[in-house]
């Protein structure tokens, strides 16, 4: 379990991240949103003890992330261009990697080879971005990480290896309850992977939600009638509401039943529940606390 | 051993060795061949050429300039590529990602950087201990030589390694790092040399070379070249301070390491705090720069306001592009106005002579003793070799002294610091152990109103002045008298009773010769060698007359000196530039008219005790032809010659 309370980060006199608090549940894969700008990168790097917050505490399980070397064994970070030690092949890598984390699987290893089907003896320098990224991922994993924190990793990959990964990542979580943290600027590229998600904005919290409530939370109802009531829908939560001649919409937060049975009290023509995309849900949402999605959805 | 394998980590010391390895490597191979193969060369040499003799036990000098530069480049090298990492936004985020502290990560460079450096010196200093009990080589080499240099390698390398690494902390950009070793090393003296140079213009009197040389130039091996090159006895307490220091810096880089912020990547100065500090540090030191400048071109005083405030607009702006990286900083002039006002401030403080400085003589009651230098090189010289001998210690000579000092403070000007007049330096040491030093430069007048005080003739001042009454006399093997033409005359001595009496006798003479340029010289000059010492130097003329009398008694003369029985002839002529000091084209350009020959003994006496009258302008030469001898000594001749009837 990650706790993040109280969280400040300046940059000089700039105020990059101001979290008030977060809780990530361990096996939990965690989509962090948010513009470019918006405090994405250094929060993960908070969360990855690279850099130190300016105040606020970050723990796993307890204990404060920063120089902290037992826990930083079992976290690996992936950043968003991969670094990788000049002239170096996979195998040496390997070898470094080994080192730094007691966990290292061999099996992991090898089962990673077949997968990427990269030359281990070649530096890795030489192999393309794409490739470059598939071996970053190859080492993370083959660390076998309780917490794997990557920051904007599927660009240029594509989607045969994305793939590839998705499954790698998810069976982890499956099997060995690993915690995953995902930062992209893109909903769609992480809303099939992630059961939680976060947006931040200015480097400030503007939603954290797990996704199966909001989807069971939010709802669309197309509704028409003679004479609309006057009160109609005052006592539930809109989030949006349009409408078309008779043809009223309105996007409301709340329990499933209560709706259905608060509709047949009006005696409308007609009216319909439909399914609310991920994307959908956000922009009602944000729009509900007064931002704008346009650029969390490319 | 269980702390150590659990703390190092090999795979990271795999990769240091690729990245600076190489630089290690190379050293040790410079080192092996400029050291190692050069003195199994020397060795062969002297052993097949013993006549090939030269002793010179400093093996830094023996392995010649590239690895004495490298003293300085390679541990500078070292710290920049194991730092560089610090310096690159992803290589920084991935090793402070890895599980390892910061203390694990900085221990693992700086214990890698200091065996990198250290061992290719520990491996040569291996070879040379096995050269020096392999070889057959007349004892020119021991181990106290080799410890030596190693000593003085390892902790000038460690030095430069320590304050590179220091640097590496406080910036983030290799480039910065680079140059700033080297200004941090410079440092000391730079800023002190700056500082002291601009105070002159407020504060005459100041001693500058005393602060830099003798106090600030010590503290830091590339301004202390001169020691670690060419000391023949290594100052252990230096090295060790060197030691210490280097360890010191490298704890405290640690500190430093801790709290640095990864994210300060790339950016030119890494710690925030900082920024003011390098900002006004920068400000203030090119604002000195402009002094120095308007000085060395001697410009006016309103100049040099004019140089003070244009030099500390374009240090401002340099720092502030420094720390911004941006060429676009010519908004910024708050922090300006701050130190214009401080500076101001400043300036009038030191302007007001607000501590009394210039004015200050020292009570006579709590002096000691005082010494007037006119010679500063020279007298440092000779109290770094032998120790110092004792100054101006009674009451009234003291009083004499403050009464010169208290003139100069009254007639030297504050602009003549700048001219490359003569100095006087005058040092009293007070009864508490501590030193008062003043310098003066001296014009014309004022270094007359210096010689009224007589204080050269003093025997006081010849003590301390002439090497020859630092030396042991006990010590002196040998005496030689020569002369300067041909070694027409040579004598040496080497009965001990005789070197005693005579150097006696001399230093009798010293005390008693009036003033240098009332000195009529001879053509005859002495050395007294001593084993392990240099040579004392006396160029003999006529007032010493009691060594004179003594060489007579014991009936030396004849062999040591060029007396008159043994000159032919003398001729002189007019003086002619154009023909330099051929004795051929002297002899055919002038006529028999123009030409006067003397043959006499008289006349050639006489003209044999003013061959020193030549320090005016030249209007006569006079050439002497000794017995058996074609060529003769020339000597250009002032009109204040008085020729023989």
């Amino acid at each position: 379990m990650i706790n993040v309370r109280q969280v400040q980060k300046k940059f000089e006199k700039e105020l990059v991240v101001n979290i008030d608090e977060v809780t990530i549940e361990q096996g939990t894969i965690y989509g962090l949103l948010g513009s470019n700008g918006a405090g994405k990168t250094t929060f993960l790097k908070m969360l990855s003890g690279i850099i130190k917050p300016t105040s606020g505490t970050i723990v796993f399980e307890d204990e404060p992330i920063y120089e902290n070397k037992r826990l930083k064994e079992r976290v690996i970070f992936i950043p968003d261009q991969p670094f990788f030690f000049q002239h170096y092949s996979i195998k040496q890598l390997a070898d470094f990697y080994r080192e730094q984390y007691p966990s290292f699987n061999e099996a992991r290893f090898n089962e990673c080879e077949r997968i990427f089907k990269l030359d281990t003896k070649k530096k890795v320098h030489t192999f393309s971005k794409g490739m470059q990224r598939q071996v970053s991922f190859w080492l993370a994993l083959s660390a076998m990480p309780d917490y794997l924190i990557l920051d904007e990793p599927f660009d240029g990959l594509d989607a045969v290896v994305r793939k590839k990964i998705k499954n790698l990542i998810v069976r982890d979580v499956a099997e060995r309850n690993m915690t995953v943290l995902i930062s992209s600027h893109n909903l769609r590229e992480v809303e099939d992977l992630c059961n939680y998600i976060g947006i931040i904005h200015r480097g400030k919290y503007v939603i954290h939600r797990d996704i199966d409530d909001l989807k069971t939370d939010v709802h669309k109802v197309q509704i028409a009638y003679k004479t609309a009531p006057d009160d109609l829908f005052d006592a539930f939560n809109v989030l949006h509401h349009e409408s078309r001649g008779s043809v009223h919409m309105f996007i409301i937060k709340g329990d499933l039943d209560i709706i259905e049975g608060y509709i047949h009290t009006t005696s409308p023509i007609l009216y319909d529940i439909l399914p609310l995309t991920l994307e959908e849900i956000f922009v009602y949402e944000m729009e509900g606390i007064g931002y704008a999605m346009d650029h969390v959805l490319v | 051993m269980r702390w150590i394998t659990s703390w190092c980590k090999k795979e990271l010391t795999k990769q240091n060795f690729r990245l600076a390895g190489w630089l290690s490597v190379g050293y040790f191979i410079v080192l092996f061949l400029s050291i190692v193969i050069g003195q199994i060369d020397r060795f062969s040499h002297i052993n097949k050429n013993p006549s090939n003799y030269y002793y010179y036990d400093n093996l830094m000098i023996h392995g010649g300039f590239i690895p004495a530069v490298l003293l300085f480049i390679m541990p500078t090298l070292t710290a920049l590529v194991l730092f560089r990492y610090l310096h690159k936004q992803d290589a920084s985020d991935f090793i402070h990602s890895l599980p390892s502290t910061r203390k694990t990560i900085y221990l693992h460079h700086t214990v890698f950087g200091i065996f990198s450096i250290l061992i290719p010196q520990i491996l040569t200093y291996i070879s040379l201990f096995i050269v020096d009990q392999a070889m057959d080589h007349q004892n020119l080499l021991d181990l106290a030589d080799i410890n030596r240099w190693f000593h003085l390698s390892a902790s000038t390398g460690l030095i430069v390694f320590a304050v590179s690494v220091f640097v590496a902390m406080l910036t983030g950009v290799t480039l910065v790092q680079l140059i700033f070793t080297y200004i941090f090393l410079f440092l000391p003296v730079g800023l002190t040399f700056l500082v002291v140079f601009n105070m002159h213009y407020a504060l005459p009197g100041l001693s500058m070379n005393y602060l830099v040389e003798d106090v600030i130039i010590h503290f830091s091996p590339l301004t202390d070249l001169e020691h670690v090159f060419m000391e023949t006895d290594m100052n252990w307490t230096k090295v060790m301070i060197y030691y210490g220091l280097a360890l010191t810096i490298l704890v405290f880089s640690y500190f430093l390491y801790k709290r640095r912020p990864v994210e300060s990547a790339n950016q030119a100065i890494a710690f925030h705090s900082l920024k003011p500090i390098f900002i006004y540090s920068f400000t203030s030191s090119f604002t000195l720069i402009g002094g120095m400048y308007s000085g060395i071109f001697q410009y006016e005083l309103p100049i040099l306001f004019l140089m003070y405030i244009i030099f500390s607009v374009i240090g401002y702006y340099i720092s502030q592009m420094i720390v911004e990286k941006t060429w676009r900083v010519f908004g910024k002039v708050k922090q300006l106005g701050y130190f214009f006002v401080v500076a101001a401030l400043v300036m009038i403080g030191f302007s007001l002579d607000v501590t009394g400085f210039v004015h200050r003589v020292p009570d006579p009651d709590k002096v000691k003793e005082v010494y007037v230098i006119d010679d500063d090189y020279n007298f440092t010289e000779r109290v770094n070799y032998y120790g110092r001998q004792p100054g101006f210690n009674d009451p009234e000579d003291i009083k004499n002294i403050q009464a010169l000092h208290e003139d100069l403070i009254d007639s030297v000007e504050r602009h003549d610091f700048l001219n490359y007049y003569r100095s006087i330096k005058i040092v009293y040491i007070l009864e508490n152990g501590s030193e008062m030093v003043r310098e003066y430069s001296l014009d014309d007048e004022e270094f007359e109103l210096y010689e009224n005080y007589h204080i050269t003739n003093h025997p006081m001042y010849r003590r301390y002045s002439e090497p020859l009454f630092y030396i042991n006399p006990a010590k002196a093997n040998k005496i030689e008298v020569k002369s300067e033409h041909y070694n027409y005359k040579e004598l040496k001595i080497t009965n001990r009773d005789q070197i005693i009496e005579l150097i006696e006798r001399l230093r009798q003479d010293t005390l008693a010769l009036p003033q240098e340029d009332h000195l009529n010289y001879m053509m005859n000059y002495l050395t007294i060698h001593t084993p392990g010492e240099q040579e004392v130097y006396i160029n003999l003329a006529y007032e010493y007359e009691s060594t004179l009398q003594w060489l007579d008694e014991q009936g030396l003369t004849k062999e040591a000196l060029i007396l008159t029985e043994d000159v032919e002839r003398i001729v002189i002529t007019p003086y002619k530039e154009d023909l330099y000091h051929e004795a051929a084209s002297y002899e055919t350009a002038f006529t028999d008219d123009e030409r006067t020959i003397y043959t006499s003994p008289e006349a050639i006496d006489q003209l044999l005790r003013q061959m020193t009258a030549g320090t005016g302008e030249p209007t006569y030469m006079m050439m002497v032809y000794l017995k058996q001898l074609s060529e003769p000594l020339m000597r250009s001749l002032d009109e204040t010659i008085v020729f023989p009837e």
